[in-house]
């Protein structure tokens, strides 16, 4: 519940204490119950910060990179460990307390930490790997990680380095079993932990676990689906651990939002505006259509036009990119960057914390996108990065600060 | 900490190093007590996401004739000897499945086997990674000198290190 459903709740219950429709101990407890369960939403400011320190981390990496040819190479090895030890620090320190906000900042900073590490290396010794392989031993490296943190985010970040991996690897058959044996075990195991007492729960999750093998296997061994394979191993994951949380939860909105709605619409968009264009009605664009318009159907974003309209949106920027308009596509882009800033400051000031969401969702999607893009120089990405980060830890301080002023006033 | 956690902990962590770690000493090995061979090279440049942009090298020497002991399955790994011919640049000799004992100057690699043609295509490194701004040009001055640019490795008990690509003995990157 948030802060205005709460106001709104607390005059209606004044009201009908006025109306003498209910006691004034009964209002009074009513209105003890509801103020417990508004709770502001932290989760959003340790997000924020993460995401903050993290892209602070990159930009500050890739000003390394700007001089790395003048570096030797015994120094270029040295750099290329540290965010390893920035990770074994963070992991002492989480276990050591057993926090979950730690265990929350963990698991966002060392996949992307084992990354790095691993690409600057295979850089300093001109390594010759591709990127699916990068990924298959960084999600190895993570693994024991993931296991100790059991946290629910680590798992959700393992699963999306699984799926990425799962659907551009190649590779022999038996390659293909044992590593999606491996790279399943960990999901496996969180899930039996979790439901060691109920039998019937744990043959959901033999299920499940073989329903994702299943999957990864396939994908691995074909390119067909590949557009939508992403969407069907998220949405195997997300029904996956819909148990593990509360309808409520922070973190099972926000993958329902990032992953479900942005990454379903921008894949089915771009692909039909793909086929649309070659005027071509093949089987495989009648079954991906088909597909789409299942998935559009079990994850029901129809039922709220107000996300629809960002969604078509945020998607408008990858059909532009496909039209290879440099103008346009940059002039979108800055003003879904307005739309997603605004979005952020308007739900936290209203309390609003599912339009903070989206809004954080649309930046992310946005320095995403731009990390990837080729023509920017390590220069231009190491501002965007820094000025990123300290825009996020900025907002997370505001939010700090905004949270402990309410809850001074309630008290 | 309690003790458990300490022990799942300390080998969390070497898990987490000892991948790297093994890579930067086998690499480093090979680099200062391999043996040096040239190897003629065409290059271009394109992009990793991840890595930057490097200049995608093809070694001219990727082939082997003969009459080989297949791999196992049709695309898999075996260990090829390389030597020097008389004109300073270096050729693959022989394939083994084997690692062979007596010898270091051999790299192990993935390849497939032409059963019409008796011949074993060789997977050789091609990636040189550059500086971003510095990759175009490099492609300009191997299109300028085709006939003079090729690669130096270092070779050392199944492990190929890159040391740089080179223009008639100069390395690419300090003439751009």
């Amino acid at each position: 519940m948030n802060k205005r459903q709460y106001n709104f709740l607390e005059k209606k219950l004044t009201e009908l204490n006025h109306n003498e429709i209910i006691s004034e101990e009964q209002c009074a407890n009513a209105k003890n119950y509801f103020v417990k369960q508004t709770k502001a939403d932290k989760s959003l400011i340790i997000i924020f910060m993460s995401l903050g320190f993290l892209l602070v981390s990159l930009g500050i990496i890739t000003l390394f990179a700007i001089n790395w040819e003048h570096i030797a190479k015994g120094m270029k090895v040295l750099i290329s460990f540290l965010p390893l030890v920035i990770t074994a620090i963070m992991l002492f320190f989480t276990m050591k307390k057993d926090d979950d906000k730690l265990k929350i900042y963990t698991s966002i900073v060392a996949p992307i930490s084992i990354l790095a590490t691993n690409s600057l290396l295979s850089q300093v010794f001109h390594i010759q790997t591709e990127i699916y392989e990068l990924f298959f031993t960084s999600l190895l490296m993570f693994m024991p990680i993931a296991f100790i943190l059991r946290n629910y985010l680590s798992i959700l970040v393992y699963s999306v380095g699984t799926v990425v991996y799962a659907i551009s690897a190649t590779g022999s058959m038996s390659f293909a079993l044992v590593t999606t044996g491996l790279i399943s075990l960990p999901i496996f195991v969180y899930e039996v932990i979790n439901y060691k007492n109920n039998k019937r729960d744990r043959k959901n999750t033999l299920m499940w676990t073989a329903i994702i093998c299943i999957l990864t296997l396939f994908f691995i061994r074909t390119e067909f689906l590949s557009g939508h394979a992403i969407i069907i191993y998220f949405y195997m994951i997300y029904l996956m651990t819909r148990k593990l949380f509360n309808e409520e939860s922070l973190l099972n909105k926000l993958f329902k939002l990032v992953f479900v709605s942005i990454v379903l619409i921008a894949c089915i968009s771009s692909d039909m505006v793909l086929y649309v264009e070659k005027m071509t009605f093949t089987i495989d664009a009648i079954i991906f259509t088909f597909l789409s318009a299942i998935f559009i159907a079990f994850t029901k974003v129809y039922k709220e036009p107000k996300e629809w309209f960002i969604f078509i949106y945020v998607c408008l920027i990858q059909y532009l990119g496909i039209l290879e308009n440099e103008i346009l596509y940059i002039l979108i882009s800055i003003l879904a960057l307005i739309l997603g800033c605004y979005k952020i400051a308007i739900g936290n000031k209203n309390c609003e914390y599912k339009e903070s969401k989206q809004g954080l969702a649309i930046v992310l999607y946005l320095i995403f996108i731009r990390f990837m893009n080729a023509d920017l120089t390590f220069a231009m990405k190491s501002i965007i990065f820094l000025l990123s980060g300290v825009a996020f830890m900025f907002a997370a301080n505001m939010m700090k600060k905004r949270i402990g002023g309410n809850e001074d006033e309630e008290k | 900490m309690k003790k458990n956690k300490l022990i799942l902990y300390i080998v969390a962590v070497c898990i987490l190093f000892l991948l790297p770690i093994g890579t930067v000493i086998l690499k480093t090995d090979a680099l200062r007590n391999g043996e040096e061979f040239l190897f003629k090279v065409e290059a271009f440049d394109p992009y990793d996401m991840f890595r930057g942009n490097y200049l995608n090298i093809n070694f001219m020497e990727q082939e082997i004739v003969g009459e080989y002991p297949k791999a196992g399955e049709y695309y898999d790994w075996f260990y090829v000897t390389i030597e020097k011919s008389g004109d300073g640049f270096a050729y693959f000799s022989n394939i083994s499945l084997e690692e062979p004992k007596d010898i270091s100057n051999y790299y192990k690699t993935r390849g497939y086997y032409i059963e019409y043609r008796k011949t074993y295509n060789i997977d050789t490194p091609t990636r040189y990674y550059m500086n971003e701004n510095k990759s175009l040009d490099a492609e300009k001055v191997y299109n300028e000198n085709m006939e003079d640019t090729y690669v130096k490795v270092k070779v050392k008990d199944g492990q190929m290190v890159i040391i740089g690509v080179y223009v008639n003995d100069v390395l690419i990157d300090t003439m751009i």
